[in-house]
């Protein structure tokens, strides 16, 4: 029985082996989807590389409209909303 | 950015109870929407910063990220996050994607509830129309080049010789093929800057650009000439593709573009000769430009244009071979019927009730507006206008797909 049994399994393995064949001569078979898309790519990337809550932001360089460099730590003393933004 | 209204609304709420607010003015999301292109400088930025005020109407401050843009990869590399910070400068929560509701009800947790929260329309933001010269002077007289899918990017630096502003950007991007096999083409793209409000003189000799030979790259033609154009002044860009075969990545190319430049209130006109350094680097910073309405290539459709000539015009297609005639209704050759729900002047997006029931939000910041009397603007549409669309294969950041064009029947 157990001879049986493995007998059928190897036939089983060589029916999988001769169809995927078959699907990939087709050219039935797909490469694996494995981009995500633009939105969920920058989600995974900001949540790997923005500081974490609890974690104070880097004092980074910027400039005030008119020109003038500030610090991000020169902005505290209240709470900040900071939103990133453009033109376009 | 479509949330200022509602972020200035929070702003107006939140500022009187002790709550700061800025925006962090960062590289382009989508460079060429509206005619805008990457700056070259920080002077440049701040240059974007002023006319985002002016076209958005802000009253919320601008910081501007510098030209490495540090803040930007040091908050997390995101379009449109948003912080809130404590009065140390810790992080209480982030977001990768700005959303104002939320804002709203997490600073209402912070430092309590508003009475009577700021309505958008109370605002009245004093919102301008962006580029406003572009309708004065011609555009969409030069065919636009097939491009290839998935375009990268690259790393591109202005060789500074002489004060001249670069009143012309440079855009590159390669195939993914080039950067990945070190074999494909090159796009090439000369934007006027609307910020310099200068236009091309057709009546003197198109742009021209030479590639100084090194041993980096060989190509297959390393000059080229704009097509002769035949009106006086026009904005349109000037595209190239190359092929290019990479010899060794870590040379940058450098290319030389003469071109002549004029600004009718200034009443100059100019010839202008700029260096630009092209990395083989793809440019993480340098935003997705939406191409909604040009032709797109394909793995059947991949023919390889001549330089500065976009691909067989002049070819006759079967009628089962035109476009959108074998596209299921809704893709890109196909126009769909449908009726406007609302429109969102602001955001640039409307929803349409499509002729089967579905009620879909397109992205209409490219789109071309028409009805049989000319051209429209967003704001010009109403309620329940009878509509057909022809949208793009694209989608944009928030998953809506791009509208090319729109016509009020």
């Amino acid at each position: 029985m157990r001879r049986i049994r493995c007998r059928l399994w190897g036939c089983g393995l060589w029916v999988g082996v001769w169809l995927s064949g078959a699907v990939a001569g087709l050219g039935l078979a797909q490469e694996p989807r494995t981009s995500e898309s633009p939105r969920n790519a920058v989600d995974s990337a900001f949540q790997r590389k923005a500081p974490d809550v609890g974690e104070r932001v880097p004092n980074l360089t910027a400039f005030r409209a008119d020109g003038s460099k500030v610090q991000l730590f020169e902005l505290g003393g209240k709470p900040t909303v900071l939103v990133f933004g453009c033109l376009t | 950015m479509r949330n200022v209204p509602s972020l200035e609304a929070i702003h107006q709420d939140f500022a009187p109870k002790g709550v700061q607010f800025y925006y962090i003015y960062k590289s382009l999301a989508h460079p060429e929407t509206n005619g805008y292109v990457a700056p070259v400088s920080l002077e440049e930025r701040l240059m974007h910063v002023a006319e985002a005020q002016r076209t958005l109407g802000t009253k919320i401050p601008w910081l501007c990220d510098t030209m490495e843009n540090d803040v930007k990869h040091g908050l997390g590399d995101a379009p449109n996050s948003e912080f809130i910070l404590d009065a140390e400068g810790r992080v209480l929560v982030k977001r990768s994607w700005s959303n104002p509701d939320e804002l709203r009800a997490d600073l209402e947790k912070l430092v309590g509830k508003v009475d009577r929260p700021t309505s958008i329309a109370s605002l009245n933001l004093p919102t301008k129309k962006p580029n406003p010269e572009a309708s004065t002077i011609a555009s969409g007289v030069l065919p636009k080049l097939e491009l290839p899918e998935q375009m990268r990017p690259l790393v591109v630096e202005t060789v500074q010789a002489g004060g001249e502003p670069f009143y012309v950007k440079l855009r590159a991007e390669a195939e993914p093929a080039l950067l990945r096999d070190g074999e494909g083409r090159l796009y090439l793209v000369f934007h006027l800057d609307p910020l310099y409000h200068v236009h091309w003189n057709n009546l003197a000799a198109p742009l021209k650009f030479e590639i100084q030979t090194s041993s980096s790259a060989t190509l297959a033609r390393s000059a080229g000439e704009a097509p002769k154009v035949n009106v006086e002044a026009d904005s349109d860009p000037r595209e190239f593709l190359l092929e290019v075969t990479l010899m060794d990545r870590s040379k940058p190319l450098e290319l030389t573009v003469q071109y002549f430049a004029c600004h009718d209130e200034e009443g100059w006109c100019k010839p202008i000769t700029q260096t630009y350094r092209i990395k083989w680097q793809a440019d993480q910073d340098g935003g997705s430009v939406r191409r909604g309405n040009r032709p797109r290539g394909t793995a059947q459709n991949n023919r390889r244009p001549e330089m500065g000539n976009g691909p067989g015009r002049n070819e006759r297609r079967r009628p089962d071979q035109r476009p959108g005639m074998n596209d299921p209704p809704g893709t890109a050759n196909r126009p769909i019927a449908g009726r406007v729900v609302s429109i969102d002047a602001e955001a640039q997006t409307i929803t349409v009730r499509l002729a089967g029931g579905p009620e879909v939000e397109y992205n209409a910041a490219s789109a071309r507006l028409m009805d049989a009397d000319g051209t429209l603007d967003l704001e010009q549409l109403k309620e329940n206008d009878r509509v057909m669309l022809g949208v793009t294969n694209d989608k944009d950041a928030d998953g809506r797909v791009v509208l090319r064009r729109l016509m009020r029947r």
